[in-house]
């Protein structure tokens, strides 16, 4: 078992083996600003150099990390690939736990709930649907039901509710979820300040109508103007891609 | 042709996880029937993806993978089936199949409610007007959205058959009439702890 590894000046990127599985390394010695990309072994000893063409062609592939998130995933269902799963727990766990920590839980909570999302992706890897979503997207959802039912199980013990339900994709998924992933990304990057503090509060305030309104103080009225014009301006960005 | 749809704020909030639940059970009940609603979801949803995966990192427990690994290994607890209550099964949309109901009350003449769910947050349930049914001028607390399953009504200048969804806000006063000779089913919620609407009528004589 061999893998192949990739660094920029001790700056970590991806490593990639033959079988497709792809680890984040720990930075390799090398020339200054000169990026390398090789072959490791199994306890991480630099074998030797890959050819530059083969390189380039490795490194184009690891640009779009929703890409590669997907394919990890894809590791876990296919394998039961540890490995893969190690590097998708250490770029999303830390994340989905900011997320939960901003939705109002604390630091132990959110570690629990955090830790149950990275149960469910290594449970659910084989549901993961590439065309429909990408990796960030798919466990941002996942996180998102076990928030709620924790929430639920706490206050209703007895009430039992739906999950969101799962619908087949429209014809009009013309866009592959990882182009669709990045243009939204960028979408929301570019929105102003206003209409992007509307956005993000959807998904960290609880109750957010009221809540909203109370915080930033901003009428209800215009909290709905400001997203709905935001909401606009990402569903132009998907639309000059289709 | 569904004409009425939850506004994006709605959707978001939903997409995001943070509308309170008995809101959401009527929003499932509009999505299942309402393809432009499900695409602005799944756009909400990589929204979601994204606001994520920008967020800075907050360090995990440093046994944190190794006891998710540890949990893997063992097989997968079974889930108990869900309990089933009866009733108006034919015509709910499938989300709200696993949904449990109190029994059909008497509100007002014309009116009964059906307890779905009630919680700090806001209540839900099925509400069923006979034809001609005029509803008192009201408004309410907080955020109330109705789903039409069957039947239609007119609130205003416009009116609402199946699948649309009517979303009204806080303190704006409305005056909703069955049009049409069936009568008209909706899942109705309201947000809020103390409900002044139509659905305060409900909790007051329901005693919630």
């Amino acid at each position: 078992m061999f893998c192949l590894r990739v660094a920029v000046r001790g700056t970590v990127l991806w490593l990639n083996t033959g079988a497709g599985t792809i680890w984040i390394t720990r930075a390799v010695i090398q020339l200054p600003g000169a990026l390398v990309m090789g072959c490791m072994d199994d306890v991480g000893r630099f074998l030797a150099p890959l050819p530059l063409p083969l390189a380039g062609r490795w490194l184009a592939a690891m640009t779009d990390p929703a890409v590669d998130h997907a394919v990890l995933i894809q590791a876990v269902a296919a394998r039961a690939d540890r490995g893969a799963f190690a590097v998708l727990f250490r770029h999303f766990a830390p994340r989905v736990k900011t997320l939960l920590m901003r939705a109002g839980l604390d630091a132990g909570a959110a570690e629990e709930l955090a830790q149950e999302t990275m149960l469910s992706v290594w449970r659910k890897a084989a549901l993961f649907d590439p065309a429909r979503a990408t990796a960030a997207t798919w466990i941002f959802t996942i996180a998102r039901n076990l928030r709620i039912d924790a929430h639920r199980r706490e206050r209703h013990p007895d009430t039992l509710l739906p999950d969101p339900p799962e619908e087949p994709l429209g014809a009009d998924h013309l866009l592959s979820a990882g182009e669709r992933g990045a243009r939204v990304a960028e979408a929301v990057a570019d929105l102003p300040a206003e209409q992007a503090e509307i956005v993000r509060a959807a998904f960290f305030l609880d109750q957010p109508h009221a809540e909203i309104e109370r915080q930033l103080g901003v009428p209800l009225g215009t909290v709905k103007s400001r997203l709905r014009l935001a909401m606009a301006k990402l569903r132009a960005a998907l639309e000059d891609l289709a | 042709m569904i004409r009425h749809h939850p506004s994006d704020a709605t959707l978001t909030a939903y997409a995001g996880g943070m509308l309170p639940e008995a809101l959401g059970l009527v929003v499932a009940a509009h999505l299942y029937g309402c393809a432009a609603c499900r695409e602005t979801r799944a756009m909400a949803e990589a929204v979601g993806g994204a606001v994520m995966e920008a967020l800075p990192p907050t360090a995990m427990t440093e046994d944190a993978l190794a006891l998710v690994l540890a949990r893997a290994e063992r097989p997968m607890p079974r889930v108990a089936p869900l309990s089933r209550g009866e009733g108006e099964r034919s015509l709910l949309p499938p989300p709200l199949d696993a949904c449990s109901f109190g029994p059909w009350r008497r509100i007002a003449p014309g009116l009964r409610f059906r307890r779905m769910f009630a919680g700090e947050r806001g209540i839900a349930g099925l509400l069923e007007a006979m034809p001609g049914k005029v509803l008192p001028l009201h408004s309410h607390t907080g955020l109330e959205l109705t789903c039409v399953l069957g039947g239609s009504f007119v609130d205003g200048a416009d009116r609402y058959a199946a699948g649309d969804l009517a979303e009204v806000d806080e303190g704006q006063p409305h005056r909703p009439e069955v049009d049409g000779s069936v009568p008209c089913l909706c899942i109705i919620a309201t947000e809020g702890v103390r409900l002044h609407g139509l659905l305060g009528v409900a909790q007051r004589l329901l005693g919630g």
